[in-house]
């Protein structure tokens, strides 16, 4: 027992002082990763939002076109509001509270983060992907 | 029988093909022959393999300036025929952006890469270091790997090696039968076009900056490597350090062009967002300026060599690690950066190249790592090589952690198959923020102080006074700046104290030390240059302020919890009808009206007015015209493009761009009337007035019995009063009926009437008010103050690290 606290004593003598101060370093680095941990978020459908009104959460989902998507800017220029379909297959109404994006017409997929607030998704942000199309191939033909 | 087809120009086509193999055996060769040329690199004699060596280099940097001209030539012609021209430009794209279009897809920008390392490759095959045979083995291996990404072997439309960007759209589109008819050329009109998001003039000179610096990141890797293999720390030194400073110079500027245009362009607003893409280059840059520092102690103290060469050798790998996450669409939706999907075959291909890379640099080190040599004892904690080493590492971890998060799309598929949950950053910005304030901080004050200590020991005490000093200056100088800018948050207090600290710190080494002597003072500049920087970004991103509120009250209250968040999210956006003055801060803004110019696709410009008030007298104090536009969907696709425009002062920038706008159509073509059925004195409220109905006036008999003329008098009002009349006609012949128009142009009136009933004394009238209802745009304003200040302290950036490359050239 006392040979162990010894050899550890060792250990920590034969350390030079820039090695503590690095395991320091590293250890701020390993605190500040263990604390990020609240800033990320799972990835959720319209139905586990649900359970838990008013978090957070980043729901990935695709504009249902069947329903109306509305921005009435006379009205309102910072509520947007539309239908979408999550991966789930569930469809929700949806109050982006900002300005219509401005190519959001071209999005296959949207990606939102936001809340619940009944059956309504309150989305505070919204990041689209969108097949821009001066890079895909859409080949059109000319017209003479 | 093969198809002869009408009207193509397959010559240049042919020639860049040739030369892409050209280059790739020619890189092979004289890597090759550089091998070879090892044995005898410490005799004098110049051996015929030396010779063949540096002459099919040669050939390799001509036969890549060969395809870079063939390619340029196709684009610059307009050559349709070819799938790159085809996809990336238009024949109305203007000259200044055609270089754009060659880097915009994926072949281009390597080419770019391999451009700019065959270049400077030249500089080591002219020079004299004893190390240079072995530079120039890595420096052919990579850029033989280069020359394989565009190399272009095809087994299949997906399994290929490289992608050639010489590809016939026929062949990539084989599929439509359009393509197999002979004169395929007349029906293809025109190209794809650049994506606007590029067409901006940062987008031309920023891609070549940035990847000359992923460039020169090569040679201080190649160097380290050289270095281990022939068992020489000695003469890497040098090379590695002048390699290194350049890298800092124009990875930097490079890194932060790539803000400017993001700043200008995007409508975020900002010059950076933590963006993968710009992550992955920020990393090796940062790793870089590690290893810069640690190569400085080892240059004075003999210590710290294998840290220097992992520093270094690390730096490149991650320029690959960076091309691998951003251009094989592993990061999924967490980029705004448009690489697309370039398929499997570039993710193995890359796969490879970086395994390559890793298993050379790991056999280096774990070989040579005993026989390294190395210095007994201890660093004085007094000494300059102490605290470098400290800042070093700090800067690595900074950058370890930056590209921990980075990879966090990668490494969330095996946390996927672990728990189930799949997860992501959910504000990265504010994310990374967070965490990176404190590196910033530290880094602040290690920087500085440092300049203060010498090499193995120093006499301590009069530096300490001086820096106590300097650092009661600067914590009186943060209480003044923490109550002007209301600076929240203990972490922004340290760190604007932090912040101005380097800075004052910095600048009297400069002034006190160094006696402004410029042959010294790269260093000091370039660490004057960091602590600028630190404060232009603390003002910009913390005190930003976006004054287009929108106080009309138009909040929905979606329950109390997050009234407030409520609240501010969503009033960022106004609506302004032409003409119509409102209030954004201390300016009043005023949509003027738009105009449409030629491009593919067109661009449509709006006039907003903003003029300065002074509060104590109403006085209009200054005035100026912003120019948003916006790109205008031709084809119906639906969306547009937006960009923001800037007004720059000294101390900030007005930012404004355009959220939506009326429909463009409907503005041109249909003037939609709404009736109202007004008895006399009845009144009408439009936007920014009304209109009150001061009865008919009826003119019988002007033109014979049978016509009836009645005059419907409308007086127009608005805030300020009466602006005039709109009288329109109703006339009666016969049984025809006749109606004028009348317009009032200072309120956009259009009236008519449709109808009089006299049994109830009522007419009703159309009303169109034009450049109101119909004509608007949605705006978002905001101030950033200091941005001036970081584009400052990024050009000082350069010219201290030029200074210092400079003045190590003996």
């Amino acid at each position: 027992m006392s040979s162990n606290i010894a050899a550890f004593q060792k250990f920590i003598i034969s350390m030079k002082k820039i090695h503590i101060l690095i395991l320091l370093i590293v250890a701020g680095a390993l605190a500040l990763i263990l604390s990020s941990f609240d800033g990320f978020t799972s990835v959720q459908t319209f139905a586990s939002a649900t359970e838990k009104p008013g978090k957070v959460f980043k729901i990935p989902a695709v504009l249902d076109t069947t329903q109306a998507v509305v921005y009435d800017e006379i009205r309102n220029p910072n509520e947007f509001t539309f239908y979408a379909i999550d991966k789930k297959g569930n469809n929700r109404k949806v109050i982006f509270k900002d300005a219509k994006p401005t190519d959001f017409e071209r999005a296959e997929q949207l990606n939102m983060s936001g809340y619940m607030e009944g059956d309504v998704f309150i989305c505070t942000a919204m990041q689209m992907k969108c097949p821009s199309k001066y890079e895909n191939d859409q080949f059109v033909e000319a017209k003479n | 029988m093969p198809t002869s087809f009408q009207g193509e120009h397959l010559l240049p086509g042919y020639l860049g093909q040739f030369f892409i193999l050209l280059s790739f055996v020619s890189a092979l060769l004289s890597l090759y022959a550089y091998f070879k040329t090892i044995k005898q690199e410490n005799s004098l004699e110049k051996t015929p393999y030396l010779k063949l060596a540096k002459s099919s280099y040669f050939i390799h940097v001509l036969s890549i300036i060969g395809i870079f001209s063939s390619l340029f030539y196709i684009i610059f012609s307009h050559y349709f025929e070819y799938h790159y021209a085809w996809r990336h430009s238009s024949m109305n794209l203007p000259m200044k952006y055609i270089f754009s279009s060659f880097w915009e897809g994926s072949e281009g920008s390597f080419l770019l890469w391999m451009l700019w390392q065959g270049i400077l490759g030249l500089v080591v095959v002219m020079g004299s270091n004893p190390l240079n045979t072995r530079v120039m083995v890595v420096v052919n291996l990579v850029q033989a790997m280069l020359a394989t990404m565009v190399i272009g072997f095809y087994f299949s439309t997906s399994a290929h090696i490289g992608s050639n960007p010489f590809k016939l759209l026929r062949h990539e589109m084989a599929h439509l039968p359009v393509f197999s008819m002979p004169d395929y050329l007349s029906k293809v009109a025109d190209g794809n076009g650049l994506n606007p998001l590029l067409q901006n003039y940062w987008m031309t000179i920023h891609p070549p900056i940035l990847f000359s610096g992923f460039a020169l990141t090569l040679f201080p890797f190649a160097y380290s490597i050289a270095a281990l293999w022939k068992n020489d720390y000695k003469s890497f030194i040098k090379p590695t350090l002048r390699w290194s400073l350049a890298t800092g110079a124009f990875l930097g500027l490079g890194i932060m062009l790539g803000g400017a245009w993001a700043y200008e362009s995007l409508t975020f607003g900002g010059y950076w967002a933590w963006d993968p893409v710009e992550n992955a280059s920020l990393v090796p840059w940062i790793i870089m300026v590690s290893g810069l520092h640690t190569l400085l102690i080892y240059k004075s103290t003999g210590r710290s060599l294998k840290v220097t060469l992992i520093f270094t050798i690390l730096s490149y790998l991650f320029v690959w690690y960076s091309t691998f996450l951003t251009r094989t669409g592993v990061l999924g939706e967490t980029s705004v950066h448009a690489f697309t999907d370039a398929g499997k075959s570039l993710y193995y291909h890359l796969i490879i190249v970086m395994a390559v890379l890793i298993g050379i640099s790991l056999w280096a080190l774990i070989s040579k790592w005993r026989k390294m040599p190395k210095i007994a004892g201890e660093e004085e904690i007094n000494s300059r090589e102490f605290w470098m080493l400290i800042g070093a590492f700090v800067l690595f971890f900074s950058a370890f952690l930056i590209i921990f998060y980075t990879s966090v799309p990668i490494w969330a598929t095996a946390w996927k198959l672990l728990s189930n949950n799949e997860i992501s950053i959910e504000d990265p910005v504010s994310f990374y923020n967070k965490q990176q304030v404190w590196f910033a901080i530290l880094i602040s004050i290690l920087s500085a102080s440092i300049l203060f200590l010498k090499y193995k020991k120093t006499n301590i005490k009069k530096p300490l006074l001086q820096l106590l000093v300097l650092g009661v200056i600067s914590a009186l100088l943060t209480v003044l700046l923490v109550k002007v800018q209301q600076v929240n948050g203990y972490a922004l207090v340290v760190f604007s104290f932090s912040s101005i600290f380097a800075l004052v710190t910095s600048f009297y080494y400069l002034l006190s030390y160094q006696k402004f002597n410029l042959k010294k003072a790269g260093g000091t500049i370039t660490h004057i240059s960091f602590g600028l920087m630190m404060l232009a970004i603390l003002f910009s991103s913390y005190k930003k302020e976006i004054i287009s509120i929108n106080n009309k009250g138009q909040v929905v209250d979606f329950g109390l919890k997050t009234y407030q968040e409520n609240l501010q999210e969503s009033r960022e956006n106004v609506l302004l009808f032409r003409n119509t003055a409102y209030p954004m801060g201390d300016y009043l803004v005023t949509y003027l009206g738009d105009s449409v110019v030629d491009n593919k696709p067109p661009i449509n410009f709006f006039k907003i007015r903003f003029e300065k008030v002074d509060p104590s007298n109403n006085q209009i104090t200054e005035t100026f015209y912003l120019y948003p536009n916006v790109f205008v969907d031709e084809e119906g696709k639906g969306g547009m493009g937006s960009n923001p425009d800037y007004k720059h002062y000294l101390s900030k920038d007005v930012f404004t761009y355009i959220s939506s706008t009326s429909d463009p159509k409907k503005k041109k073509d249909e003037v939609s009337f709404r009736p109202f059925v007004l008895k006399k004195t009845d009144t009408v409220f439009l936007s920014n007035g009304f209109v009150v109905f001061d009865g008919l006036q009826s003119n019988v008999n002007e033109k014979g019995a049978d016509a009836i003329e009645a005059k419907g008098v409308l007086s127009v009002y608005d805030i300020k009063g009466k602006l005039g009349e709109v009288a329109p006609i109703y006339r009666i012949e016969g049984d025809k009926v006749f109606t004028v128009n009348d317009t009032l142009n200072s309120f956009g009136i259009i009236a008519n009437i449709s109808k009089i009933d006299p049994t109830t004394e009522s007419v009703e009238f159309n009303i169109y008010q034009k450049g109101q209802l119909d004509d608007f745009v949605v705006l978002k304003v905001a101030v950033y103050p200091f941005i001036g200040l970081l584009w400052l302290s990024v050009v000082l950036m350069f010219i201290g690290f030029g200074l210092s490359w400079y003045q190590r050239r003996k």
